[in-house]
């Protein structure tokens, strides 16, 4: 028996058009790894697309894929996971499954507080399945999971988290212990590299933001051969990652350019994170379409870039901003608090005098005049 | 505020319609091309007019050539109705006519007039009367057009118009206007350092120049005292001067005298002279004189008489004379042309007979012999008249004569009368020239004496001329003392001048001082602190508001999608980033759902953000949406009702032709267009559902 274990796909997931592609890329390259590998079925423990409504294209070309499964006549069994869920039922592995490509596994009943979880039988294999949901709320469903007894080879798919995997991180999570015995637990939702007694997470088929990006380098599925269970590790383009730290928004970007042009970056997927505290200029300072245009030209596979962790170096003050007739007073007073001067009396009424704008139809010469003897009035400077 | 109603008169597919607003939601549905936008088109043009760059045939129906919008609404519980028209001319469309009603009271007005009416019920800033109601585009009524276009626009126009309506650009104004004031006070002060340059040179000009003061007091005391003694001085010169001319008058007065004396002296002479030629004279003419014959007188008379008489005898012969020759000379003229006559004649003129020649020579004959003793006479005559003529001459001769010797005579009559009386004249003259002599002696004594009396008085006049020179000097001195004196006051009076002049300078530099002082440190405090200040307030300000608004923009993005992963905020430039995990990405990588959940969550963010921000402004329980769910999937269809729900405005007006909106809001009006026009489509509606 040889099966792969699939999981968090999530086609159509990625925005950047060519890490779409990628990520495509690395489910296709899978597929043909199945077939080369003659597995007699397929897995994929949630989370196949992105979300419940893929974009056309997504679904194009993943029917292409499934289609390849069939003619070589290797099943797919899935279940729904948190992002292709949808409480409506309405999702589009329905599509598949109903044009034959694929068979949802998640089928159960609700019995005296129980779920009780229905096999599908496919040759000597008894296949359940529970779908994950949004926000964790299969967590507790799931541990209310009873499996329809069989005697055959079970395999159960889940799409959540175990404790065991996640460990102290406040979050929810399956008890394993808790979880009916199966011979096989194909999970999926945690992206991460784990295989313990039978409990196997897929890993993404690619990483599936930034930091997995860092982290995981590429994607991964998992087959079963006899009780052999080997982790495929799908790795298609190089990663160069920067971590920059910044203080000067101003000079940022020469900066990175000038780092940057000294890396072998050709063909590569290119990170760049940005982190510190700005103590000059501001975020949008820094001139990213310049950056990506000089890196475009080296011939780079895709330009990412974060600046979640640069920040401005203005403390804030706290203001109520509901009371927002009273936000400059607010900000007025706490400026006049820490830079006490005589003149500060002066403020409220300067702000008024010089606010003006030049009508268009005054002269220039008019306009100096009046904003000259309304200011000398303020200040008490008149002739 | 509420709208409660519109009219449309040949406004783009809509020919005549009313369309009533009721409480609540309000969807205008229909078809694409229905109508539906129109509405909101007419409302904001009801509201503000055409606005910059749009044109009026783009609301005008076409091939119509007057359109009329009048929109009902109520703003703090005023009726308002604002109407306007627009009319094709030629090829343009422009504003007809505009007016407004305010409970009723109907005034037509200015298309200015009628905005800056609107934006004070509204409680718009002024500032908006000018320029093109970005107000009332960001917060109630975005075309759907313009929707994704404020997300796309370029950072730095966005940023701008943000600052614009959230007023901060008034910041930029201060930080400009400041430089202004700067510049001035800047001047002020180069001024006011030139006003007070020399300030302590001037302070102690001012103690030497009071220490001056003493200094000219006790010169011109001095100069008084040498004044005083000049002025007597000369004085006493004076008096001894007038004594003395007392004696030179009295010498003149000799001298005069003198003078008077020759004079007379000389006319006494010249008289003496010439009476004694005058004596001379008569004694001669008494020596040449003849005497005086009467007889000879007397005879000469009687010839005299004796000769007027012949003259007048041989005068009146000859005229005698004359007149005989005359008449012999007439006789004989009248003969000789007888004569000329017969000896012409051939027939008788009186018995008209052939004349004879001897009867002529007869008569010729007769006549010639006439003639001959006519000549003769006169002949004679002639000779008489020359003898007469000599005895005439003779006699006038001796007439003249006589009369002659008688007017000699008379004349030596008349000058014997005359000498005897200068015979007594001489006596006269005698005595008189004895008289003269006596004088003349007289006088040469008294001349004599006068002489001795000037000679006398010629000494004062030398003492005189020597005490003059005396006072010319003392006079001199004096007024030297005077012009010393006076030009010490002067200084004296300008020294006080100049004190006056120093205080007052002094004490203006004193105060230009305090002036510079006080505007230096203004100066500083402006191009510092307060600066810094607006800067402070203005970044300040402005994050927070970008905080409040990229907070409420990714509360609604969230809202508005159904992938978690995808999550929204602002840039510092107010530039929506989108956010896959912590990977930024581009906007165009969204799907046209995505698209419109971002224009619509910024939308929505930034109506918010104005709200609170303008919060007098009536429009803010007011929201129109223009097609809100263009390329929604169907989830995200569903999400629409939570944020209808969550908008919580007053009025709600949304244009969708999305039919699952029907379903989230009160009120529908449902528009369709029936052969190019547009109207209410009253079928199979629930106009007012509960």
């Amino acid at each position: 028996m040889k099966f792969a274990h699939l999981g968090d796909c999530h086609l159509g997931g990625w925005r950047h058009p060519e890490l779409k592609e990628l990520n495509f890329k690395s489910f296709q390259i899978a597929i043909e790894k199945c077939i080369k590998e003659k597995v007699d079925f397929v897995l994929i423990a949630g989370d196949l697309f992105d979300s419940a409504y893929p974009p056309i294209d997504t679904l194009k070309e993943t029917f292409q894929e499934f289609r390849k499964l069939k003619e070589a006549n290797i099943p797919v069994f899935l279940i729904a996971g948190s992002h292709d869920y949808s409480v409506s039922g309405k999702t589009f592995l329905d599509v598949l499954e109903k044009a034959g490509f694929c068979k949802n596994v998640a089928i159960y009943e609700e019995k005296n507080g129980k779920i009780i979880l229905e096999p599908t039988i496919y040759k000597n294999i008894a296949i359940y399945g529970y779908p994950g949901k949004k926000s964790a709320l299969e967590v507790e469903e799931i541990e209310r999971i009873k499996l329809q007894d069989s005697p055959l080879f079970k395999i159960l798919m889940l799409h959540t988290a175990i404790r065991d995997a996640v460990g102290t991180l406040p979050i929810k999570a399956v008890n394993h212990h808790n979880l009916p015995k199966v011979n096989y637990l194909a999970l999926s939702h945690l992206h991460i590299n784990y295989n313990k007694e039978g409990r196997v997470y897929s890993g993404p088929i690619f990483p599936n933001n930034l930091s997995e990006l860092e982290e995981l380098k590429g994607g991964s599925f998992y087959i079963f051969d006899n009780g052999k269970i080997s982790r495929e590790e799908i790795k298609i383009k190089e990663l160069a990652v920067f971590n920059l730290e910044i203080k000067n928004a101003l000079t940022a970007t020469e900066y990175i350019i000038s780092i940057l042009e000294k890396e072998n970056i050709k063909d590569k997927i290119i990170i760049l994170k940005l982190y510190g505290i700005l103590e000059k200029g501001k975020s949008s300072d820094i001139d990213f379409p310049k950056i990506e245009s000089l890196l475009r030209t080296k011939g780079i596979f895709v330009f990412l870039k974060s600046t979640t962790k640069l920040f401005t170096a203005d403390s804030e003050i706290k203001v109520d901003f509901l009371n927002t007739g009273n936000l400059e007073n607010e900000i007025i007073k706490k400026y006049e608090e820490n830079n006490p001067n005589k003149f500060n009396d002066l403020v409220p009424q300067l702000i008024r005098v010089l606010q003006a704008d030049k009508p268009e139809d005054e002269k220039s010469s008019t306009f100096e005049d009046r904003i000259i003897s309304e200011s000398r009035r303020v200040i008490g400077y008149e002739n | 505020m509420r709208i409660k109603k519109i009219n449309l008169k040949n406004i783009r597919s809509f020919e005549n319609q009313e369309v009533e607003f009721p409480d609540g939601s309000i969807l205008l549905a229909g078809d694409i091309g229905s109508g539906k936008t129109t509405i909101l088109l007419a409302i904001e043009y009801a509201l503000f007019g055409l606005q910059p760059g749009q044109k009026g045939s783009s609301l005008l129906r076409n091939n119509s050539d007057l359109g009329e919008v009048t929109l009902e609404l109520e703003v703090d519980g005023k009726e308002i109705i604002i109407e306007r028209k627009l009319r094709r001319s030629h090829k343009t469309v422009n504003n007809e006519y505009s007016a407004i009603s305010i409970n009723g009271e109907k005034s037509e007005s200015s298309i200015t007039e009628l905005k800056t009416k609107i934006l004070k019920l509204l409680g718009y800033p002024s500032e908006f009367i000018k320029k093109n109601n970005l107000l009332y585009r960001y917060t109630v009524y975005t075309p759907q057009e313009q929707m994704k276009q404020i997300i796309l626009e370029d950072s730095e126009i966005r940023l701008n118009i943000l600052r614009h309506i959230f007023g901060v650009d008034k910041y930029k104004n201060i930080r400009e206007n400041v430089q202004i004031l700067l510049t001035f006070l800047k001047e002020e002060s180069k001024v006011l350092q030139g006003e007070i340059r020399n300030i302590d040179e001037d302070k102690s000009t001012l103690q030497s120049v009071k220490a001056m003061i003493g200094i000219l007091e006790s010169k011109i005391k001095e100069k008084e005292l040498d004044l005083f003694k000049n002025i007597s001085e000369r004085k006493l010169i004076e008096q001894e001067n007038l004594e003395l001319e007392g004696k030179i008058k009295e010498k003149e007065k000799f001298e005069k005298e003198v003078e008077k004396t020759k004079i007379l002296l000389a006319a006494k002479k010249e008289s003496f002279s010439s009476t004694s030629k005058e004596i001379e004279e008569i004694t001669r003419n008494f020596s040449e004189i003849g005497a005086f014959n009467e007889i000879s007188y007397n005879e000469i008379i009687q010839n005299l008489e004796k000769v007027k008489t012949y003259l007048e005898k041989s005068n009146i012969k000859h005229i005698e004379l004359t007149s005989q020759i005359n008449y012999l000379k007439q006789n004989k003229m009248e003969n000789q042309t007888k004569k000329e006559r017969i000896f012409s004649i051939e027939i008788c003129p009186t018995c008209l007979q052939d004349v004879s020649h001897h009867h002529k020579s007869n008569i010729l004959n007769e006549t010639e012999k006439a003639i001959v003793n006519i000549n003769k006479n006169i002949d004679d005559l002639e000779k008489e008249k020359i003898s007469i003529g000599s005895i005439l001459e003779k006699e006038k001769l001796e007439r003249a004569n006589l009369e002659d010797k008688k007017t000699q005579y008379e004349i030596l009559k008349s000058k014997i009368q005359y000498l005897e009386k200068s015979k007594l004249k001489i006596q006269d003259l005698t005595k008189q020239k004895d008289n003269l002599g006596k004088d003349i002696t007289l006088l040469l004594t008294h001349i004599d004496n006068l002489k001795g009396q000037v000679l006398n008085f010629s000494k004062f006049s030398n003492l005189n001329k020597l005490k003059q020179e005396q006072l010319k000097k003392a006079f001199v001195n004096e007024k030297q003392s005077e012009i010393a004196i006076a030009e010490f006051k002067k200084e004296l009076e300008l020294t006080h001048k100049e004190i006056t002049n120093l205080d007052i300078l002094i004490n203006k530099k004193e105060k230009s001082k305090d002036k510079l002082a006080k505007i230096l440190d203004l100066n500083d405090w402006l191009s510092n602190q307060f600066i810094n200040l607006i800067s402070f307030v203005e970044k300040n300000v402005m994050m927070k508001l970008r905080l409040e608004f990229s907070n409420l923009f990714s509360n609604w993005f969230k809202m508005l999608v159904t992938e978690d992963s995808l999550q929204v905020h602002l840039d510092e430039n107010f530039t929506p980033l989108i956010l896959q995990g912590e990977t930024e990405m581009d906007y165009s990588f969204l799907s046209g759902g995505e698209r419109t959940a971002v224009a619509l969550a910024y939308r929505l963010a930034l109506n918010q953000t104005i709200n609170s921000l303008l919060s007098l402004i009536k429009t803010r329980d007011i929201v129109m949406l223009d097609e809100p769910t263009d390329g929604f999937s169907d989830a995200q269809l569903d999400k629409i009702r939570d944020v209808l729900r969550e908008l919580n405005v007053g009025q709600l007006i949304v244009v969708s032709h999305e039919p699952k909106i029907e379903s989230f809001i009160d009120n529908i009006v449902k528009l369709k267009k029936d052969s190019g026009i547009s109207q209410l489509d009253l079928t199979n509606v629930n106009y007012q559902k509960t």
